[in-house]
């Protein structure tokens, strides 16, 4: 006798969905996993950071800028400011700002920044790093940045400007990247819905 | 409201500048307006950026010639703006024309006058003395207040 065709449909049907990731183990949409790698940054006591373990467990919003950047720069960290305020400096999600200028943004330099933004008694971390690490960084996260202004001051200094990516980076507990972001024009309302979601562990987008 | 925006600052406009999107209130009749500037934070011998909207309602276009703040070494006009891949830069800017009948903004993420290695750090709360200098109308005085947020 044939079998009713009704559940090979059925069948068929759970096997579209599952092929769509529609049921079952859904699996986090993870732009990039560092929990594999470790940069060696320095916070700005110069106390040593690997990051991403040693905030491993807390949810992460990264943010990337260089000191000497005036405009786009601030404009990104006013935005992680704001999602700071509005999620009330939590205990689960560490906010870090890394520059891209080691050379220029010592540990002393951010240090100076994070005053100048009101973090500095937060547990928010600027970090800063020798040149290779932090180009290792950049690199595999996707960061790109490279000197294309200069600009000489009255007093002969030559002082230089770097295009660089406008963006920030939300990575899970897990210390895998989960989205990225524009750094100055997203709005910090927007980061802080996404943080909320991974909170309670729903997906972004 | 503020954060006016024109046309000329075309990389910028496809999101408001930094802070609250406003209409662009029009020119003052007769008269060259220099409103709403604001300067960001900086550390001793670092750098800021000061924004304000310029509006020309007089008959006559003028230009934006320079800007001095005694608490800069150095004062500069610059724009920033943005690469094809999506990486943002900025560069030195010469003066800016401002012609009749029209408001400049000088914005967050577009043009804005860069004051590099500052002699005392800038706070929030903060206040500092800017020169606007003007083809036609001379020179503008005014005190400027330091703030982490564009104005609402």
């Amino acid at each position: 006798m044939r079998k009713p065709p009704m559940p090979r449909v059925l069948s068929l049907i759970a096997a579209v969905l599952l092929a769509a990731g529609l049921i079952g183990c859904q699996q986090p949409n993870v732009v990039d996993d560092l929990s594999d790698t470790s940069f060696q940054l320095v916070d700005t006591d110069s106390t040593a950071v690997a990051f991403p373990q040693d905030v491993a467990g807390d949810i992460v919003v990264l943010g990337y800028i260089y000191t000497n950047c005036p405009d786009v720069c601030p404009m990104t960290t006013a935005n992680m400011k704001q999602a700071h305020q509005q999620l009330g400096a939590p205990d689960d999600v560490q906010f870090v700002t890394v520059t891209f200028d080691p050379l220029r943004d010592t540990p002393s330099v951010m240090q100076r920044y994070s005053e100048t933004w009101e973090a500095a008694d937060s547990d928010w971390m600027f970090l800063t790093g020798d040149t290779s690490t932090v180009n290792r960084m950049m690199r595999r996260i996707g960061i790109r940045h490279q000197v294309t202004d200069t600009t000489t001051t009255e007093d002969g200094e030559q002082i230089f400007f770097i295009s660089h990516s406008d963006l920030v980076t939300l990575i899970d507990e897990d210390g895998r990247i989960r989205q990225h972001y524009s750094g100055s024009r997203t709005p910090p309302e927007i980061l802080v819905e996404d943080v909320n979601k991974l909170r309670n562990g729903s997906t972004i987008r | 409201m503020i954060a006016g925006v024109l046309a000329g600052c075309a990389s910028d406009d496809a999101s408001a500048p930094d802070g609250a999107p406003g209409e662009a209130s029009a020119v003052t009749p007769g008269a060259l307006t220099v409103e709403a500037a604001w300067a960001r934070p900086g550390g001793a011998g670092g750098m800021s950026a000061l924004y304000a909207r310029v509006g020309n309602g007089t008959t006559s276009p003028d230009t934006l010639q320079a800007v001095s703040a005694e608490v800069a070494r150095t004062v500069e006009i610059h724009e920033s703006y943005e690469n094809d891949d999506g990486t943002r830069g900025m560069r030195p800017l010469g003066p800016i024309p401002v012609p009749t009948g029209e408001q400049i903004a000088l914005a967050p993420g577009g043009k804005h006058v860069m004051l590099i290695r500052l002699r005392r750090a800038l706070q929030p709360n903060d206040s500092l003395a800017v020169d606007f200098q003007f083809a036609q109308a001379g020179t503008r005085s005014m005190t400027v207040p330091v703030r982490l947020q564009p104005p609402q």
